[in-house]
């Protein structure tokens, strides 16, 4: 179900909140989980199999890992049960049509038939849940996270509709607490409203915007150099204002059932290093990928080169954690290339001699860069795209200004406004001004008649 | 990496909005969301909205949603939120301000739509063809036209075709600046027509005679009265002997809203006050002022010289009225609105089934229509094929059997029949000069399908007994093979009979001396035949070539130069049959034969006559 269809909005929201809120609070937990199965099952009904395999897998290695260290074994071969379980569903259900066509592909280029296969189906939000439930086992194996006591508040985990298919990913260990005793209160529904409402305002009005020039650009054959740059920024914009949205929604309908979820955004835009990038954008994934994949390689305790490896494979896995295709790859390597070259210059910035601002646009060009290899459909594209954006490859015009409008200047004004301008959705939410307040319920109004208008739009993050 | 990547520390408790002001204003916020959300879904079950006629995306949300109600593959869910989203009483009755907002002030229309300059608005899909079908919607249009001309000629009528450009085209400096409708698509399809030798008239320098806001509406896709009426006298200047003059016809002129269906793509509904607001374009409107007169044209005459039909352009927009003015004559007024291409043609053949015909049939058709006709949908497989159907009384000669490679009639079960006709058995132009008679007797409502080269015809038949006459129409190559299927419930019980037939009196056929010029090589004819507007030549041999060309050299009455040729690969059959229709009644300078080599002979066959 998507978090602006009118059966979300107007249907399954309103039931939720008034069955949420009318029975025990005991019952809630369980409000949560066989609503947020009604809301995965939406789409596809089987596909809750899955998920809840997931969760009796890891709630069963969660209780292992506990009985094994009560006899004072480590409970490793838990862990590993759950790695193989979640890492093994993700493997087949989001990289083998993948390793397939790309075996096909050797398969071609040296003259043998190629492996018939059925295509998979991806279920939504399986990155999501995968990694939040392997986070879990490997908490409690560590020490990092009491086992849950209760099935029902580890199933209300897992499933928790709000972020469950676009995150932001949450460790257990950040709501273990609130699963068993959470506040509730008119204000704290209020502010996850308001967090909701600017939220839905990002991906409405503003990402489905920035998705006209972005969709003309990269489905283009040939883009002259300004095409070329403008249909890159249209993505920068769209991606942020999509992911981060979907984001500030999870926050708000978090807030409005008592739970507090970690800040996933934190303004990426003014960075001025990929390094301090990396801090702000995806916060719940980049701590994932620190706590879970850099540290246990070694992190940079092993000396400098193998700091470097560790750097470069922890963001190519990261790429690839986005999508099965090359140019995912290709976006982890082109993100760790500029980390690893950072560390490298020893600086906190590799423009740190200039002026401020200047260290803030060079940087975001960089990472403008890297969006093309992330929206291109192919590495070829990629290369056209990033061609053209530097003048090699440019060409006859795709004619991205021909239907230009002025609705699209007025998003490409406004965005870099939010974006430089304004604090984070959760900073204003922190102790909100009335103007905030009253602005966030007109964008609502607004986004509510322009959602009436439009087709639904997915939003971006789902495809991973 | 630890290094790299902090997450900022979170605030101990909960936010809130600081003072009594803030937690009033964040209280009421909650309230009147909650509101909203709640009086909009009390509103749309209590009074949900109906949905008439949906068009653009609505449509295809709809038809989408309905077409699969799956629950395990998310199609029923789909089909849930759209169904509710489509009936939302609310969305219907405030969407239509904030999409009017957007359009008039910040030039933002659905993707259905492109915003031209002066508030012009283009449907999409009509603006540049399809690149995968444009060359193919060309060809093919010109061979269904030339298989209606040529079934018409039987009939005793004369085919005027008038393709009526579409609006980006015809008003291309309304488009946004820099986009390009491709107005080679219409250059080329009149190019095609023209070398097929049908009459097509050159809408667009009508419509040139009259200012870019007379042509079409600025909202609509239909065109405005001025163009109609500037299509109207130039029918009568081209074709004088149609402007009989017979008729005294007065028009009065009546102002009105403009036409504004576009509005509705850009979901601002006809009903709603917002459209009147943001559209207050008026119009002229001729009409007839005899209620007499009026009257007579309602009914649809059909004892008349000449009929007109055509699309919604004609039914709605008082085309036929203004033919009878500018041609002082009645005539025959076959609009029909929402049909693909040829939906005119067959509601016109089923209308005067067993008549005399008018003796000019003026075929009018929007030229997007032909985007329909490159894909090749069943809507437009069906369209076409019920003119044939009713007019299958014009009868053909059978082609001599023994030159025919066999067909393959196979049995499925009870229910259903087919019979299939290999590569290189039916060697035609491919443009309905060979036609199959189709005889068939079944017990159950029977679809029949005649397809070739993905060009389909589509013909359902109640149980009983028919006997139809369906032209071979095929997309490149020649002589591709030819399949026809009919599929009933069972116990359909199906019996078919199949005769391959040309439209043309073989046994007053004469024949074309032919020299060999080298091996496989013939040439004839030593000087130059006149030859009949609808005559056909048959080519046959007596070996098993690998290919065969043809190739006839000719000119049309006024000079020009004219070509008929084709190619068959691998024919299985020794007889061939090809068009003249090109040459326009003029001369047949020579042909050539290339790779038979026993027995090749040329003949040249009249049209059937009653």
């Amino acid at each position: 179900m998507l978090l602006t269809s009118y059966v979300f909005l107007y249907v399954f929201l309103p039931v939720f909140l008034a069955a949420y809120y009318l029975v025990p609070r005991t019952w809630r937990s369980w409000v949560v989980a066989l609503a947020s199965y009604v809301f995965y099952g939406w789409w596809r009904p089987d596909f809750v199999l899955l998920m809840w395999v997931s969760t009796i897998v890891d709630f069963s290695c969660g209780k292992g890992i506990t009985g094994d260290k009560a006899k004072d074994r480590s409970g490793k071969r838990f862990v590993v049960l759950s790695c193989l379980c979640n890492l093994g569903l993700l493997a087949y259900f989001k990289y083998a049509n993948f390793g397939i066509e790309s075996f096909n592909a050797i398969l071609a280029s040296m003259g043998h038939d190629q492996v018939s296969w059925t295509a998979v189906v991806l279920p939504v939000g399986i990155s999501f849940y995968t990694f939040q439930t392997l986070s879990y086992t490997i908490d409690v194996y560590r020490g990092d996270a009491e086992p849950a006591s209760s099935f029902r508040d580890f199933a209300c985990y897992v499933s928790m509709f709000p972020q469950l298919v676009a995150g932001p990913i949450v460790r257990y260990s950040s709501v273990a607490e609130q699963l068993r005793s959470r506040t509730h209160s008119l204000q704290k529904a209020a502010i996850g409203a308001l967090i909701f409402q600017a939220g839905m305002a990002k991906k409405l009005l503003l990402a489905d915007t920035f998705a006209i020039g972005a969709d003309v650009g990269f489905g283009a054959d040939s883009l002259t150099v300004l095409e070329a740059w403008t249909a890159a920024l249209c993505y920068t914009f769209q991606i942020y204002f999509d992911f981060s949205g979907y984001s500030d929604m999870a926050i708000g309908l978090g807030l409005l059932i008592g739970f507090q979820f970690p800040i996933n955004f934190n303004r990426p835009y003014i960075s001025h290093s990929i390094t301090e990038f990396w801090r702000r954008w995806h916060i719940s994934l980049s701590s994932f990928l620190r706590d879970y994949l850099y540290v246990p390689l070694g992190g940079n305790r092993k000396g400098a080169v193998r700091t470097y490896v560790n750097l470069a494979l922890t963001m190519l896995l990261g790429g690839l954690w986005h999508g099965a295709a090359w140019t995912f790859v290709a976006w982890g390597a082109y993100q760790g290339f500029w980390l690893i070259l950072e560390r490298l210059s020893g600086r906190r910035s590799l423009f740190g001699g200039l002026p401020g601002f200047a260290q803030n646009l060079l940087t975001f060009v960089l990472v403008v860069f890297g969006w093309v290899l992330f929206r291109a459909d192919s590495v070829g594209e990629a290369a056209q795209v990033l061609g053209a954006m530097v003048g090699v490859t440019s060409g006859a015009s795709a004619g991205i200004f021909v239907e230009w409008t002025p609705l699209q200047t007025l998003a490409m004004v406004v965005a870099p406004i939010i974006v430089w301008g304004f604090r984070t959705t959760q900073e204003h939410a922190a102790s909100p001004r009335v103007w905030w307040m009253v602005t966030m319920f007109l964008l609502f109004l607004v986004s509510l008649v322009h959602l009436h208008r439009a087709a639904n739009v997915p939003f971006l993050y789902f495809q991973f | 990496m630890d290094a790299l990547i902090q997450i900022p520390s979170e605030e101990e408790g909960a936010p809130h909005p600081a003072g009594r002001w803030g937690r009033g204003v964040a209280a009421c916020g909650l309230v009147l969301s909650g509101l909203v959300v709640l009086g909009t879904l009390c509103v749309d079950l209590a009074f949900p909205a109906p949905v008439k006629h949906p068009i653009g995306q609505e449509a295809r949300d709809l038809n989408e949603a309905k077409r699969n109600r799956n629950l395990w593959d998310g199609s029923a869910a789909n089909w849930a939120d759209t169904r509710l989203r489509t009936r939302s009483r609310v969305r219907r009755s405030i969407a239509p301000f904030w999409s009017a907002f957007l359009m008039e002030v910040l030039g933002t229309v659905p993707r259905d739509l492109v915003a031209g300059k002066d508030g012009w608005l283009f449907l999409r899909n009509r603006v540049v063809p399809p690149a995968r079908v444009r060359d193919r919607a060309i060809r093919l249009t010109a061979l269904k036209a030339a298989a209606v001309e040529r079934r018409l000629a039987r009939l005793g009528s004369q085919l005027i075709l008038l393709p009526i450009p579409r609006k980006a085209v015809a008003c291309r400096e309304k488009l946004p600046t820099g986009m390009d409708p491709d107005i080679e698509f219409e250059a080329n399809l009149s190019k095609a027509l023209t070398a097929r030798g049908l009459e097509a008239m050159d809408v667009s320098r009508a419509l040139a005679q009259v200012p870019v806001e007379g042509r079409y509406f600025r909202r609509d896709s239909h065109w405005e009265p001025r163009g109609a009426a500037a299509l109207a006298q130039a029918v009568a200047q081209e074709y004088p002997e149609l402007a009989t003059g017979e008729v005294d016809v007065e028009l009065v002129e009546e102002r009105g809203p403009a036409e504004k269906a576009l509005l509705v793509f850009a979901a601002i509904g006809h009903d709603h006050p917002v459209n009147d607001w943001v559209d207050q374009d008026t119009v002229l409107t001729q009409v007839i002022k005899s209620e007499a007169l009026q009257g007579t044209l309602d009914e649809g005459p059909l004892d008349v010289d000449v009929a007109v039909v055509g699309s919604s352009f004609t039914k709605e927009h008082q085309f036929a009225e203004l033919l009878v003015a500018a041609l002082g004559q009645l005539v025959y007024p076959g609009g029909v609105r929402a049909k693909p291409f040829g939906g005119s043609l067959g509601h016109f053949a089923y209308v005067a089934q067993q008549r005399k015909l008018p003796r000019h049939v003026l075929f009018e058709f929007p030229v997007h229509q032909c985007f329909l006709v490159g894909h090749g949908g069943k809507a437009v497989q069906r369209s076409l094929t019920t003119f044939f159907v009713c007019t299958s009384h014009a009868g053909a000669a059978p082609l001599p059997k023994e030159r025919l490679a066999p067909a393959e009639m196979t049995q499925q079960g009870d229910s259903g029949v087919k019979v299939f006709f290999p590569d290189g058995t039916l060697l035609s132009t491919g443009d309905g000069v060979l036609q199959l008679r189709v005889r068939t007797q079944t017990k159950k409502i029977t679809e029949w399908q005649l397809l070739s080269s993905d060009t389909g015809q589509i013909w359902p038949h109640p149980p009983g007994e028919y006997d139809q006459l369906i032209p071979i129409i095929q997309d490149q190559p020649n002589g591709h093979r030819v399949r026809l299927s009919g599929v009933g419930a069972p116990g359909n019980e199906p019996e078919v009979d199949v005769e391959v037939v040309v439209d043309a009196d073989l046994d007053a056929s004469v024949e074309i001396p032919l020299t060999a010029d080298g091996e496989a090589n013939f040439r004839g004819p030593l000087k130059a035949l006149s030859v009949g507007t609808h005559d056909v030549v048959t080519v046959q041999w007596s070996d098993q070539p690998a290919s065969v060309s043809v190739l006839i050299r000719g000119a049309s009455p006024d000079g020009v130069e004219r070509v008929v040729r084709a190619q068959f690969k691998g024919p299985r059959s020794r007889i061939c049959a090809l068009s003249l229709t090109p040459l326009r009644g003029g001369q047949l300078t020579s042909i050539e034969v290339r790779g038979a080599a026993s027995e090749v002979q040329a003949f040249l066959a009249p049209q059937l006559r009653d």
